[in-house]
Order: structure tokens, then C-alpha cells, then sequence
């Protein structure tokens, strides 16, 4: 059943897929992972740097051919994720496998190495799997080693196979269970021989270990043959695909998980030098799997841009540790300084008017509203005292800043769930074009663009303010950013109200409208990730404790 | 439960004819109320801090014995060794996790190798550090002196 030759056929190339990886991002269950308290944020945090490298497993070992192929016929390829990527950054390769898909490509690898070895495909399957499946390591051992790397991984170096094997019911003593009974019974040419309920117990425990099973009694290993013989089924699968699992987390630098919940992708990076360049960029490394879901390479964690992974890191700590704090800052400071009155807060603006005394207040410092001017949100005495040092930032001020920063993240996250609920009526409408006005699949396709658009935009809108709260506030630059961010707000807001409407008949009149809108949309993106990305690499956007 | 029953058999007949490997190691061995809970005295072995005293074990058998290694513990404070946490007799050991137990091995084999890491303890995976830490310092008069201050006390 694991003949490993006439598998062939079945093998699934590995191509670089990820221009088809990225196409399916309007899939409206992703929703749920926008927030930061969804699953994403139980991910530990990969730290990128640290990570081992010293049995990095060289790309080449999976497609030597292809990977030349790769870089002729696929230059950088243009798709959509370039309005994330900077012109002047490499853009990641990576493909989107399945740990079937993996071991696949391991059987491959095996049967190129059966003249190297000559030995049957299972025992050199048993090989990789000892080292990891890092073939170059074990080619170094074997040439060294011979016969002493046979022994050491349980390989039968007698050259008979008597014994090997399930043997027919009998009256047996298993000196395991201590039950002498009627039983199927099996044992390797060490011939330690156990009863078959033994055997399955023990083997059924070590299946998700990933590590080769052997003899209870010696180092002989069992093959994947005697597993599946002995469990009377393809258990020996499982074995594989946990040993795959062993090798992703051993090789986390260049294969990440999918962190979505339930999702079984593996991303795998081919080329780990861009990751470098990215991170002394301070640029983010994001990448889709075949499922359409997104997330940054580099920490795991959902699209982020213009944060960086540390501010990431560092921002979604801060919002689990001030948790009970903010909720006291938020529901307590709507309360108008002169008159007490309750006063609701609405959207992003700081500059409060008490609807009873009309006194006109910050809502960040609490102070008078009239030295503060018209910026977009930036508070300009807290800012001006932080200049003048007249003043020492106290902590509650300090946390109602932070507040204030939070509040904008989780309402440009509260707003992109809308967007993914307009999501699900844009499918309608686009087929609404279609059947009422005879407009073409791909006329429509404005629409899922402009909704796609719309998406990246709030991402950006809403990770830039974790950037902009680490950002030193009396800084020309942070001025521009914050200017840029007050430009995209604008550019969404309009956006989305365009894709609020109903009428096929008004949608394809106003047609230009979308390409406008959404092509504004896109270059204020744009225009917020670069400023972003400017920011931390000039320091003056640091994440801190 | 006839594996445990197999294994009292083999045990009581070790110890009575007094087997080589095993009389030198262990004093006694006996099963507590049933036959799922153990207690072995053994010998600390000669050319150690621990010659010249005996030390009690505590061994209990999880349902799944011996598809699960056994729970073994020292006597709580009574035994000064690198791989033992004194508070608790917790001992660290290979053998006794899921992952390298291997049911072929029985109670005897057990007790063998805890004779055998009492010969030669593993400082890099400590859980008395202090003594780990003079070992590592291969200081063997403070080796010495740390583990019988530390049974007299
Ligand atoms: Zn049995
Ligand atoms: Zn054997
Ligand atoms: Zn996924
Ligand atoms: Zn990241
Ligand atoms: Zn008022
Ligand atoms: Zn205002
Ligand atoms: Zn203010």
C-alpha cells in the first residue's frame, strides 16, 4: 500500500502558487481573526531572529529543478499584494503546502536517493525521518557512517528478514500484558516477540510522536509496512504526518502554520535572505495561504502594516495588560470637565462639544479645546507640554493617551467587520449586474476589488495607529503621518459609503466613481505604509515597554 | 492485573535467592495494600557519597502499566542528588517518561536504573542545583561533604 514508486503519479508538483493563493481574499469567514482578541491573539509571538537556522533545510532538496525555472519565468511577479510591498523590496516566494504534500515531496526525494543508498524505499524513508529529513546532513553521515548509521537507526543489517512480521494465531505467553492466550502475535528478526493487542497499544501511543517506533525490547525500528500490518490499517500515515510536524517546527524559519483556527496550510518561505532585507526595512512580511487567509510571516499575527512585528508585539501586550484599565478610562471619560454632563463620543474626533454647557474640550487631556487647533486627533498640549517639560506626564494622562490611540484601533476594527458583512452583499450584487443588466462576470469584478481595496485600506488605517502611538509626537514627521492617516480616514469613509448602495442601475452609472475612489483609496495606502515604514526606520517610531 | 502479579513473583524469587545484579542493589522490595503500589529500600552504591545508607523508594503503577512507565519517587528530603528534587523525592530520568518507557521493562529494571543514577548523576538536567552546580565544578570533597550534610540533617 506505501509502494512508494507507483505513488508517483500522484505527486503534486511544487509550483510557486501564490499568485492563485491571494486571489480568494473575500471569503467572509476570516471576519472573526480581525479582532485582536480572537484567536490570533493566543498565537505566541515567533520571534523571527532567533530562530533556529542551523539545519535549514535548503529549498533546492524539494525541487532543484524548478527553483532556476522560478526565477525566469516568474520574475517579481505582479499581483495584488504589491500595493504592500515597497518597489524596492524583493517580494517573498513561498508556496502554500499540506503536510500530505510535504511527505510527498520527501517519498520523491527518496526515490532519487535509492541509486545513493540502494537500499528498499522504506528503509531510507526510515533514514530521512532519523535525520529530520534533512537529506544533506544524512548524505554527510552516510558517506561516513555505512553501516554504523543502518544499526544506530534500527535497520536490520543482517540481511535476513526471518521472523519479521504479523505471525498466525497461537497459544502465546506475552510477557508484556503476562496473558497467555490465543493471539495473533508479531516481532522484527530481533525476534522479541509480544502479542498483537500489545503491539497496537504500544504503537497506537507513539503515532503522534512523529519519532521512528522500534522493537519494545531493542532498537529495530518498525517500517511503516510492519505498522500498517500490525494496526491493519494506514496508521502509519498519522506517524508520517506527525514526524512532517516535527520538521515544520524544526524548520519554523523557513515553514510557518497557517494560525488561522482549523486551517491545515503550511507556508513555505523559499527564499529566507528576503526576510532580512524585510526586517531591516522594518517592512512586514505577509503572505496568503490557499485558503485566502493572510497573516504576517514574521510573527504570525494578522496583516499589520504599517506596524512592524515588534510594535505589533508590543501594542497587542499593552492592550492585554491595560485590558481592566481602559475599560475604566472609556466608560469614564465622557463625562464633561465643566458641567459633569455625560457626553457621547463619536468616531475619532477629540475635539469634544459638551452638548449642555457647549464647553469645548479635548478628550485626550481634558483641558480647553481652543490651544489645541484643528489637528486631525493629535493632542497639541500634550504634545506641548512634552515639549516644555513644565509638567510631568502623569499616568492617568498617560493611559487616557493610550486610550485614545486604542479606541481608534478597535473602531477601525469594529468598522472593517462591517466592511466583511458588506462583503457577503457585494457577491449579490455583483450577480444582481449580471442577471438584471447582462453585465459580464469580470465587468463585475470592480465591485470585489473596490470592497478588497476598501479592506486593505482599514487594515492599514487601523494598525498605523499603534505606530503613531509609539511615535515621538512633537516630531515633524509624526505630523505628516498623522495628516496622512486623517487623508486615508477620509478616502475609506467614502469608499465605503459607495459600496453601501443597492441599485445595480446606480452602481454601473457611478461605475467610474469605484475605479476613482477605490484608485484614491489605494495610493492613500500606499502613501500611510511608506510613512509608516519611514517612521520606524528613522526611530522616531518606537515600540517600548 | 496479572502483569503486576508476574512481576511480584519474579521479585519475591530475586530477592529470596539473592540475585547478583540485584541483592547488591536493593535491600527490600514490597508491594503496599495491592499490588499497584510499591516500596523498594536500596543501598546507596559503593564508591559514592552514598555507600553506607539506604534509601526508600516509592513506586506506584498507572492503570495503563506497562504501557506507562510506573510514578517513582525517593523518600521527600532524604535524598541530596543532582536529578532529585529534595523537597518532593521527584527523581528525572529518561527511562521514566512516556516518551522513551518502553513496556518491556519491568519494576527490577526501574529500581536498576535509579542504582545507576545515584552512580552517575547528570548535571545538565539538575533538579538540585546546588548540587548539580558543585558537580559541575568537579569538586569532589564539597560533592562529598554538600550530600552528607545534607543526609544528616
Ligand atoms: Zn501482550
Ligand atoms: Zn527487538
Ligand atoms: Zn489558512
Ligand atoms: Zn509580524
Ligand atoms: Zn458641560
Ligand atoms: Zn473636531
Ligand atoms: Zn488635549
Amino acid at each position: 500500500m506505501t509502494d512508494l514508486e507507483s505513488d508517483d503519479s500522484l505527486l503534486l508538483e511544487f509550483e510557486d502558487d501564490d499568485s492563485e493563493s491571494i486571489s480568494n481574499i473575500d471569503a467572509p469567514t476570516d471576519s472573526k481573526a480581525t479582532h485582536l482578541d480572537s484567536d490570533f491573539a493566543n498565537i505566541p509571538p515567533h520571534n523571527v531572529d532567533t530562530d533556529d537556522s542551523e539545519f535549514d533545510i535548503d529549498e533546492s532538496q524539494f525541487s532543484e529543478d524548478d527553483l532556476e525555472d522560478d526565477y525566469l519565468v516568474f520574475p517579481i511577479k505582479k499581483t495584488t499584494k504589491d500595493l504592500l510591498d515597497e518597489d524596492s523590496l524583493p517580494s517573498l516566494k513561498y508556496e502554500c503546502l499540506t503536510t500530505q504534500e510535504i511527505f510527498d515531496s520527501m517519498k520523491r526525494r527518496v526515490h532519487h536517493l535509492q541509486p545513493v543508498f540502494s537500499l528498499p524505499p522504506q528503509d531510507i524513508l526510515i533514514l530521512m525521518q532519523r535525520y529530520d529529513w534533512n537529506e544533506e546532513r544524512l548524505l554527510e553521515e552516510w558517506t561516513e557512517k555505512m553501516d554504523n548509521l543502518l544499526i544506530e537507526s534500527g535497520l536490520n543489517t543482517s540481511g535476513e528478514s526471518d521472523g519479521r512480521g504479523v505471525k498466525n494465531g497461537k497459544e502465546f505467553f506475552c510477557p508484556i500484558c503476562c496473558e497467555e492466550i490465543l493471539t495473533e502475535t508479531f516481532s522484527l528478526e530481533c525476534g522479541h516477540e509480544y502479542c498483537i493487542d500489545c503491539y497496537r497499544h504500544y504503537i497506537k501511543d507513539r503515532l503522534n510522536h512523529g519519532k521512528i517506533i522500534t522493537c519494545m525490547d531493542c532498537s529495530l525500528a518498525l517500517k511503516n509496512e510492519d505498522i500498517d500490518q500490525i494496526m491493519g490499517g494506514a496508521s502509519s500515515v498519522k506517524l508520517m504526518d506527525s514526524s512532517i510536524k516535527s520538521f515544520i517546527r524544526k524548520h519554523s524559519n523557513s515553514y510557518k502554520w497557517c494560525p488561522y483556527t482549523d486551517c491545515k496550510c503550511i507556508i513555505h518561505l523559499k527564499d529566507t535572505l528576503s526576510l532580512q532585507e524585510y526586517s531591516r526595512l522594518h517592512a512586514s512580511r505577509f503572505v496568503t495561504c490557499s485558503m485566502g487567509h493572510s497573516f504576517c510571516f514574521g510573527c504570525g499575527f494578522e496583516i499589520h502594516a504599517p506596524a512592524d512585528c515588534r510594535v505589533t508585539d508590543q501594542w497587542v501586550k499593552k492592550a492585554r495588560l491595560e485590558c481592566e484599565n481602559l475599560n475604566w478610562v472609556l466608560s469614564h471619560t465622557k463625562e464633561c470637565p465643566r458641567c459633569s454632563v455625560n457626553i457621547e463620543k463619536n468616531g475619532g474626533c477629540n475635539h469634544m462639544v459638551c452638548s449642555s454647557c457647549r464647553h469645548e474640550f479635548c478628550w485626550i487631556c481634558g483641558g480647553d479645546w481652543a490651544p489645541h487647533g484643528s489637528s486631525f486627533y493629535q493632542c497639541a498640549i500634550y504634545k506641548n507640554e512634552d515639549k516644555n517639560k513644565l509638567v510631568a506626564d502623569t499616568p492617568k494622562k498617560t493611559l487616557r493617551r493610550y486610550a485614545f490611540f486604542y479606541k481608534m484601533f478597535t473602531e477601525h476594527e469594529v468598522s472593517a467587520k462591517l466592511d466583511w458583512k458588506l462583503g457577503e452583499t457585494v457577491g449579490f450584487k455583483v450577480k444582481g449586474l449580471q442577471e438584471k443588466i447582462g453585465v459580464s462576470w469580470i465587468e463585475g469584478q470592480f465591485l470585489t476589488e473596490s470592497l478588497k481595496t476598501l479592506n486593505e485600506g482599514r487594515t492599514a488605517l487601523k494598525w498605523s495607529f499603534a505606530v503613531a502611538y509609539y511615535s515621538d509626537p512633537s516630531h515633524n514627521l509624526t505630523k505628516i503621518f498623522i495628516d496622512n492617516q486623517g487623508l486615508l480616514s477620509n478616502a475609506v469613509e467614502s469608499l465605503s459609503e459607495l459600496l453601501q448602495i443597492k441599485s445595480p442601475e446606480v452602481i454601473m452609472k457611478r461605475r467610474t466613481e469605484f475605479y476613482n475612489k477605490a484608485g484614491y483609496v489605494k495610493n492613500r495606502t500606499k502613501a500611510l505604509l511608506e510613512c509608516g515604514r519611514d517612521l520606524l526606520r528613522k526611530g522616531i517610531s518606537k515600540a517600548r515597554e | 492485573m496479572s502483569r503486576a502479579a508476574k512481576e511480584y513473583k519474579t521479585i519475591t524469587k530475586v530477592l529470596k535467592e539473592g540475585d547478583e545484579v540485584y541483592s547488591q542493589l536493593i535491600v527490600g522490595m514490597e508491594p503496599k495494600e495491592d499490588l499497584t503500589r510499591w516500596e523498594a529500600l536500596i543501598r546507596g552504591p559503593s564508591g559514592t557519597p552514598y555507600e553506607g545508607c539506604n534509601f526508600r523508594l516509592h513506586l506506584s503503577l498507572p492503570q495503563e502499566y506497562p504501557m506507562s512507565p510506573p510514578y517513582v519517587k525517593f523518600e521527600p528530603y532524604a535524598m541530596p542528588h543532582a536529578n532529585v528534587d529534595f523537597r518532593t523525592g521527584e527523581i528525572c530520568l529518561d527511562i521514566l517518561t512516556k516518551q522513551h518507557w518502553s513496556p518491556a521493562w519491568d519494576l527490577l529494571h526501574v529500581v536498576q536504573a535509579i542504582g545507576q543514577l545515584l552512580d552517575e548523576p547528570v548535571s545538565s538536567s539538575p533538579l538540585n542545583v546546588d548540587i548539580a552546580n558543585i558537580l559541575k565544578a568537579n569538586d569532589m570533597n564539597a560533592y562529598y561533604g554538600l550530600v552528607h550534610y545534607y543526609i544528616k540533617s
